[in-house]
């Protein structure tokens, strides 16, 4: 009985956590992931999630993010000045100690650019975050509306 | 002067001074503000009624879209582009809620016009925006066309990359516009756009200038 408690206990965790919102990786932990369902003739997405970093002392950059689904995936902010709706392009995202960061509709988020091939809702693209100190997250990006 | 002409001519001072006053009247509560609650100041902007310069743009079924397309309606107009993957679709989404949520009056007219125009045909509008809503009505056209209503409204835009490449964005200015029957621009909600705020700002401007 116990046997099969824990089998299916790693059952779970082989096949479930891969897909789960959540990826963690050391002190930086991904939450929140989707990416935004645009009609069909739209080549660029956005992206969002939360990233925490829960370690004490360790502040990350985040300096870029790949997909194989996208020809290339920038970080933009859009930002609101004065009614104007502005699209600035990040190089890098502070991400300090014992904070979480935010990509959220209107403001940070990610800007994947030409998919590659079709996407439809519920589709889950895999994508890697690379953060300094040759840190590098893969997480899975659910599409929804 | 006899006293009938007497009691004639007073009658004549009193039907024009009341006359005057009910025109004065009418006329000064165009001018007074509209009251509005705490929350919605600095979100709704209030403007003197003005009409739009003759224009001629192209709806997305590839209709012709005049001045004459205002009249006899309410509309509600924001302007994007479709290659906006963030700011745009947040925005059609709300505007669609507050469409369905919200009790405008019967025709209101919801457009979303496109300040790129070069990417944005008509058919790719359509498609763009069925997407979203069935509500929503897009509008294309020589970006000349556009100009003409886009410079009165303040509706400042530019284009940032290569745009000789299709790699560019659009930053433009991000308020919904609410126009009366007449087709005059009556007051515009600034961004950022939430469904329960820009639906109370259209329905109390909507009352009020009806």
């Amino acid at each position: 009985m116990t046997k099969k408690i824990l089998l299916t206990l790693v059952l779970f965790w082989v096949f479930v956590f891969p897909v789960a919102a959540t990826s963690v990786k050391n002190d930086l932990m991904i939450d929140d992931a989707w990416i935004r369902l645009g009609p069909s003739i739209v080549k660029v997405y956005a992206g969002y999630f939360t990233i925490i970093n829960k370690s004490p002392n360790e502040s990350f950059q985040l300096l870029g993010v790949e997909s194989d689904l996208f020809e290339k995936v920038e970080m933009h902010n859009t930002s609101i000045i004065d009614g104007m709706m502005r699209m600035e392009h990040l190089r890098h995202v502070d991400i300090p100690p014992n904070a979480k960061v935010e990509f959220s509709t209107s403001g940070k988020h990610l800007m994947m650019i030409n998919k590659k091939k079709p996407i439809q809702e519920g589709d889950v693209i895999p994508v890697t975050l690379l953060f300094s100190h040759n840190q590098s997250v893969d997480i899975s990006m659910p599409v929804r509306r | 002067m006899s006293e009938l002409a007497r009691k004639g001519l007073f009658s004549v001072v009193l039907i024009v001074v009341g006359v005057g006053l009910i025109v004065f009247g009418l006329s000064s509560r165009e001018l007074e503000p509209l009251k509005m609650p705490e929350h919605l100041k600095g979100v709704i902007v209030e403007s003197p009624a003005m009409e739009l310069p003759e224009f001629s743009l192209i709806d997305y079924n590839g209709k012709a879209f005049t001045n004459a397309d205002l009249n006899g309606r309410w509309t509600v107009a924001f302007f994007g582009y479709t290659n906006c993957p963030d700011f745009c679709p947040t925005s059609l989404g709300v505007m669609d809620k507050v469409s369905q949520k919200f009790d405008f009056p019967e025709d209101t007219l919801f457009l979303f016009a496109t300040v790129d125009p070069a990417r944005d045909t008509p058919e790719k509008l359509k498609e763009y925006l069925s997407f979203f809503s069935e509500e929503i009505v897009g509008l294309s056209g020589d970006k000349s066309q556009i100009d003409i209503i886009a410079e009165p409204l303040g509706v400042i835009y530019d284009y940032e990359g290569d745009v000789a490449s299709d790699d560019y964005i659009v930053n433009h200015f991000g308020a919904v516009y609410l126009f009366d029957p007449k087709g005059r621009l009556r007051t515009h909600i600034l961004a950022p756009h939430e469904v329960e705020r820009l639906g109370e700002a259209l329905m109390l401007s909507i009352n009020y200038y009806d």
